[in-house]
């Protein structure tokens, strides 16, 4: 096949995308809209691999586990009741807020989840909940880590239905605005203890991340104003310099202690009515 | 490869490479109302209902639709019936431009077909999905409520419930037809306080003054092929173009063999293959103001985005690629990014080209620059009890038009140049583009069709000569059409300017000295610079009573996209400026800051100084170089009712400010008053012409040209009033250069005002000869005739048609066309008035500006069709909203444009408005037809400082740099703590 062709392929099945992955010699483009759509479209040559008769389009819960399929679009997440009542909402949420209704009906679960860049919020949602990616060759990696050796696209997404207790917060330019700095805040406690913590920042490093400094600051500790300020404190401290015209360096890793605390001040006010 | 789609129930087979998205197949298909507005998805003008469910078309490929049902909106009816959504988007005013329409009625298909009875909320969503810079998004989603209503099959009410006043209770007796002569001695206004929205009916029959539905709504709904893309010709090539990765340079090199010879390529043409013939590209009146900097093709680049070369070629994707095949060599020069920097010695020469004209001072990069003088103003000063003095920093924003500039160029069966452009200035463009293509004027005919929004964008012969250079090269037709990140980096924008006042306040709180210094940064080319910095300072210096005023302007060139006409033209930065000036003076002297505007704001009888000494002085019957006079002011009431509805007695209630649930929150409000121009006096011209037909319909040509404000609706109910017949009988054609009279174009708000009274002289000379025809049938004098009801009525009590008028001139005696053709230009520039409201929130940790309210009320004289001026002012200041918040056009150190898409360039969306509330103020402006002054404008004047000034009196921080953006407010904030808390 010439440099620079464009191909389309669409799979009959899994095997069949696998096998023309594996006999192609440019690169391969497997089409998974995501929320922020690569301009101007369509960007990539080579391969462009549909998934349509995969019937990677799900939302199913599964011995304790919430799977989505690949294919599935966000508002179908926004719209799942079952992710609407699970875990506070908080996916059904941050996919309302990924993108546009319109794109909402084309950009897909595992577009927002491999995503390199655009709206968060997905990801930082995944990232607190311990979201796993399934990719096609049976490996699996957590949200934002390179894809395993030998994968060439997700299948599904899933994670626990445990956490009760999340939130999603953000500073935009327009209340549907694409997040300048967001954050994520997970945890459960006993007694008014800390067992669980997860916290994930997006806006201040390249890509979301967890903020492990500041869930180490929560964890096995009590839920008080002080531990709250303190974990807000080691957000602010949270790796990254990303810098544009929505904000400074500066004013991100500002942005990512105030949302922190107000994330976790929100949990803890949740947590104690 | 070939496909297999439904599209609207049935089975279509396409053909299509593997790369063809799904929209341009559809287009390819004739499904002409997919419309292109972007390449990423962002503004939903794509959308079809893909499995019913809208969906964007231009991030998919065709083939992922393959087996696949589409719905369009060709599909929602036959031809001559109409589906009820498409009704409620009519009726309501829900179209404006009419672009993004059939995106917007399948989003609310596709929201009915689920949900009958939806809550607001739900129709934001969907309504989310589709972009819109024209309306604000109130009266669509009034209009898909009005639709559900419909579907469900209740009775829905009419448009305009209140019925009107008579004219006659707000403006005494009149004659129809009657032309007011302006009374400078005794001039008076009447105004109308309520209801807020006051509609107007009829003289005679009921056309000026009634919310009438537009003259072009039915087609746009239909997504009929209206626009300048939606067509297809024989042979038609695609054009590209190349333009510069680099701020500034000389081309060393540039090789096209390789691209010539790519199979489907027709023609590439640099600098080399054209003429090379200096112009000035802004659409203005002959002879252009200068600079005259441009040329269609150079030998040296002088921003990133600028012109390097073009292509035809058989198919978009063979030109894009023929592109990548020009081999360029660039000389790299330093590059200058800021206007201040710009004019420093020792700063890179921006237009070092000989043959450069009216260049003021190459080696400053000075383009051009104004002084204007009324008065001493350092006397006056000198003599002030309180002096202050302040610098305000405006930026460069996007017209963000959801049609790209598309223009379709080809020979004629008479080897003359059709140029099919999306333009607000046919007939300029028609001139400017001769001279660039060696063609006689005769031999260029420009046809303007409906436009995707210009809003000033496309005041401008922007891409017109390249296109028609490809046609010329190549004997075929030729498209040529931006991309969206051309769009930023290539067409023009709003001007970023600094401004510094100086101001002389008495103790009394006059002020009594007002200096305004503009440097305005008009990117690499001159166009609109001079004009729009001179406008400024007409709108920084016009508003209050003032014996001495100054002004400086300095209009830069720097290494950046070309800034150009912005609806508001110079306005907006000066009314913000100017607007948070006189609240900081207010503040700082313990005034009230409505009640010290009030005290200074000008009034009825008032002369505006300082339009004499900028150049837009009445310029005919008072003599040249006199000074406008404000005839008719309807301020007073726009404060008092703006004041009402935003509820401005909180603003003294300090509970309020603060929400106790939320401690991280700040309220506030703000106001400010705006004043804007109609037309520029002596020379914005507009014609008309219109004959009568077998039937009493009328066909009016006109060259105005609608850009989707709904001027052919105004100017039809006009000729309507006048010739005493129902909207529905005047056929209006407008915008084609061969077939209609000359009109300036659609810019300085002067269609209404402008064309509308030269469509109200012919229709008035028309029905003289209609009455001199019913004399001449009934037997009787034509003194005292009137026509109304479609009939001439004669004083003896007896009638005729217009019908049987039009039958007897053109059939029976005497026979003869009965038509007329009447220009107009004004002396005068009547001032539209409004007060601007905002009310806001504050988040003081984040540095997030929320807008909760905007109220706007707007003198506009007797607004001709109340629903298309709410549309007017409601559209008008969302994009001022954006103007404020969100919008700007940052680049990197290497000139760079950062934002290149929507979404990243952030227009808001229907799911993220504010409360609007727009208030019509009427007022009868004498030199206006039937009363009326423009309205197109103003609304982008307030919403800025309203904002800034609220922001103030939520936070007690004064910023006086745009946008307020959550990091600048954070900022801002933060310095002031650390300031100390110095007064607002």
């Amino acid at each position: 096949m010439p440099a620079n062709t464009f191909i389309y392929h669409r799979a009959a099945d899994l095997a069949d995308a696998q096998k023309v992955i594996q006999q192609q010699s440019q690169s391969t483009n497997v089409l998974l809209t995501q929320p922020r759509v690569p301009a101007p479209y369509p960007v990539a040559t080579g391969l462009q691999l549909d998934l349509r008769n995969l019937n990677l389009n799900f939302i199913r819960s599964k011995s304790g586990l919430i799977e989505i399929g690949t294919s599935t679009t966000l508002q179908a997440l926004a719209d799942a009741p079952l992710l609407k009542r699970g875990n506070n909402g908080i996916v059904a949420t941050a996919a309302l807020h990924c993108t546009h209704y319109g794109l909402r009906n084309l950009a897909c679960a595992g577009g927002a989840a491999i995503a390199g860049d655009g709206p968060p919020d997905l990801q930082l949602a995944w990232l607190i909940l311990d979201a796993q990616i399934h990719w096609d060759n049976g490996t699996v990696s957590t949200i934002g880590a390179h894809a395993p050796a030998g994968a060439s696209f997700p299948i599904q997404i899933s994670y626990t239905d445990t956490v009760t207790s999340a939130a999603l917060h953000a500073v935009r330019r327009t209340p549907r605005d694409e997040a300048i700095v967001a954050v994520a805040a997970a945890l459960q406690t006993q007694a008014n203890q800390v067992t669980h913590a997860r916290i994930a920042i997006s806006g201040v490093g390249n890509t979301p991340a967890r903020c492990t400094a500041a869930e180490m600051a929560l964890a096995g500790n009590a839920l008080t104003a002080a531990n709250i300020e303190s974990a807000a404190a080691a957000a602010a401290a949270t790796s990254g310099s990303r810098s544009d015209y929505r904000g400074s360096s500066a004013y991100r890793h500002a942005m990512a202690s105030v949302l922190t605390q107000r994330a976790l001040d929100a949990l803890a006010s949740n947590n104690h009515s | 490869m070939k496909i297999n789609v439904e599209i609207n129930g049935t089975p279509h087979p396409l053909e299509c490479a593997p790369e063809t998205t799904l929209m341009d197949a559809l287009r390819t298909a004739r499904v002409w109302s997919v419309k292109h507005g972007c390449e990423s998805g962002d503004c939903g003008a794509c959308s079809v209902l893909l499995n019913g469910r809208l969906t964007p078309t231009c991030v998919m490929l065709a083939a992922q639709a393959d087996a696949q049902q589409i719905e369009t909106v060709e599909g929602l009816t036959e031809r001559h019936e109409i589906h009820p959504i498409q009704q409620a988007f009519i009726d309501t005013g829900a179209i404006q431009c009419g672009f993004c329409t059939p995106a917007m009625i399948m989003a609310t298909k596709e929201l009915l077909n689920r949900e009958p009875a939806p809550r607001e909320e739900q129709v934001r969503e969907v309504l989310g999905g589709v972009l819109c810079r024209c309306t604000g998004y109130l009266r669509p989603v009034q209009a898909v409520m009005r639709a559900a209503a419909m579907l469900r099959g209740e009775i829905v009410p009419p448009v305009d419930p209140h019925g009107g006043l008579p004219f006659e209770a707000l403006f005494g007796p009149r004659t129809p037809g009657e032309t007011p002569t302006p009374d400078f001695g005794n001039s008076t206004t009447q105004v109308q306080t309520e209801p807020r929205t006051v509609v107007l009916p009829t003289v005679q029959l009921g056309s000026v003054g009634r919310p009438e539905p537009k003259v072009d709504g039915v087609k746009l709904a239909k997504g009929r092929p209206v626009f300048a893309d939606d067509i297809e010709l024989p042979g038609m090539l695609h054009g590209a173009l190349l333009t510069s990765p680099v701020a500034h340079a000389r081309i060393k090199r540039i090789d096209a063999s390789a691209a010539r010879k790519l199979p489907g390529v027709h023609a590439v043409l640099t600098y080399a293959d054209v003429p090379r013939v200096v112009y000035a590209s802004g659409g203005q009146s002959h002879p252009n103001p200068p600079p005259y900097d441009q040329v269609s093709l150079d030998s040296k680049v002088r921003h990133v985005g600028d012109r390097v070369a073009v292509v035809a070629a058989e198919t978009p994707a063979i030109a894009r690629a023929a592109l990548l095949l020009i081999e360029v060599e660039y000389e790299e020069l330093p590059a200058v990014f800021d206007a201040h920097a710009a004019m420093r010695p020792g700063a890179p020469v921006i237009h070092d080209e000989p043959d450069a004209v009216s260049i003021t001072d190459r080696d400053r990069n000075l383009a051009a620059e104004i002084h204007a003088r009324v008065g001493d103003v350092e006397a006056a000063l000198a003599a002030a009890d309180q002096r202050f003095e302040r610098t305000y920093t405006t930026h460069q924003v996007h017209q963000g038009y959801i049609e790209p500039h598309i223009v379709v160029t080809w020979w004629d069966d008479e080897d003359r140049l059709v140029i099919r452009t999306s333009t607000q200035v046919p007939f300029h463009v028609r001139r400017m583009v001769a001279p660039l293509l060696e063609l006689p004027v005769k031999r260029i005919r420009v046809i303007k069709p409906r436009i995707g929004g210009g809003f000033g964008g496309k005041q401008e012969m922007l891409i017109e000569d390249l296109c028609a250079h490809l046609t010329i090269a190549t004997h075929r037709p030729v498209r040529f059409e931006y991309t969206r990140a051309q769009e930023f980096t290539s067409a023009r924008s709003r001007h970023a300017q600094t401004l510094t006042f100086r101001a002389g306040v008495s103790q009394a709180g006059d002020l009594q000295a007002l200096d305004l210094h503009i440097v305005e940064d008009t990117g690499a080319y001159g166009t609109h610079g001079l004009t729009v910095c001179s406008v400024s300072g007409l709108r920084g210096l016009s508003t209050y009573r003032c014996p001495a005023l100054r002004f400086h302007g300095e209009i830069v060139y720097t290494n950046k996209p070309t800034a150009g006409a912005y609806r508001g033209y110079g306005g907006p930065q000066a009314e913000f400026a100017l607007e948070c000036l006189m609240d900081e003076i207010a503040l700082l002297t313990g005034r009230d800051p409505v009640a010290f505007r009030m005290q200074n704001a000008v009034r009825v009888g008032d002369t505006i100084p300082i339009t004499a000494a900028i150049g837009e002085g009445e310029v005919m019957e008072e003599g040249a170089g006199d000074p406008q006079r404000v005839l008719t002011c309807g301020l007073p009431e726009c404060v008092s009712q703006g004041s009402a509805a935003i509820a401005w007695d909180r603003r003294t209630n300090a509970n309020w400010h603060q929400d106790p649930q939320r401690p991280h929150i700040r309220r506030g409000l703000g106001m400010a008053v705006c004043m804007h121009g109609t037309a520029i006096p002596g020379l914005d011209m507009g014609a008309a012409s219109i004959k009568i037909n077998d039937d009493g319909s009328f066909n009016v040509l006109v060259g105005a040209t609608d850009l989707g404000t709904g001027s052919d609706t105004v100017l039809a109910q006009m000729a309507a009033e006048t010739l005493g017949v129902p909207t529905v009988d005047v056929i209006i054609y407008s915008s084609d250069t061969d077939f209609t009279p000359f009109d300036t174009g659609a810019y300085a708000s002067s269609t209404t005002y402008i064309s509308g009274m030269a469509v109200h002289k012919a229709a008035l000379q028309l029905r003289n000869l209609m009455f001199d025809r019913a004399a001449l049938m009934l037997n009787c004098s034509a003194d005292g005739m009137t026509a109304h009801n479609s009939r001439v009525h004669a004083n003896d009590g007896r009638s005729v048609s217009h019908a049987e008028i039009a039958l007897h001139s053109l059939h029976t005696q005497d026979q003869q066309q009965l038509m007329a053709t009447a220009s107009y230009v004004s002396p005068y520039s009547p001032p539209p008035f409004g007060a601007q409201f905002a009310e806001v929130e504050v988040d003081t940790g984040t540095g997030q500006v929320t807008v909760i309210k905007l109220v706007m009320a707007v003198d506009c004289g007797v607004a001709i069709n109340p629903l298309t001026a709410l549309g007017q002012i409601e559209g008008g200041m969302v994009q001022a909203l954006g103007y404020v918040v969100c919008e700007e056009m940052p680049y990197d150190e290497l000139g760079r444009m950062q934002v290149a898409r929507f979404g990243d360039y952030r227009i808001f969306s229907a799911d993220e408005m504010p409360e609007m509330e727009a208030i019509l103020v009427p007022t009868y402006e004498p030199t206006g037809p039937f009363g009326a002054k423009a309205v197109a404008e103003i609304p982008l004047d307030g919403v800025a400082p309203a904002v800034a000034n609220a922001v103030c009196d939520a936070i007690g921080v004064r910023i006086r740099s745009l946008p307020l953006t959550p990091e600048r407010v954070w900022q801002a904030q933060a310095q002031h703590a650390v300031a100390g808390a110095q007064p607002a």
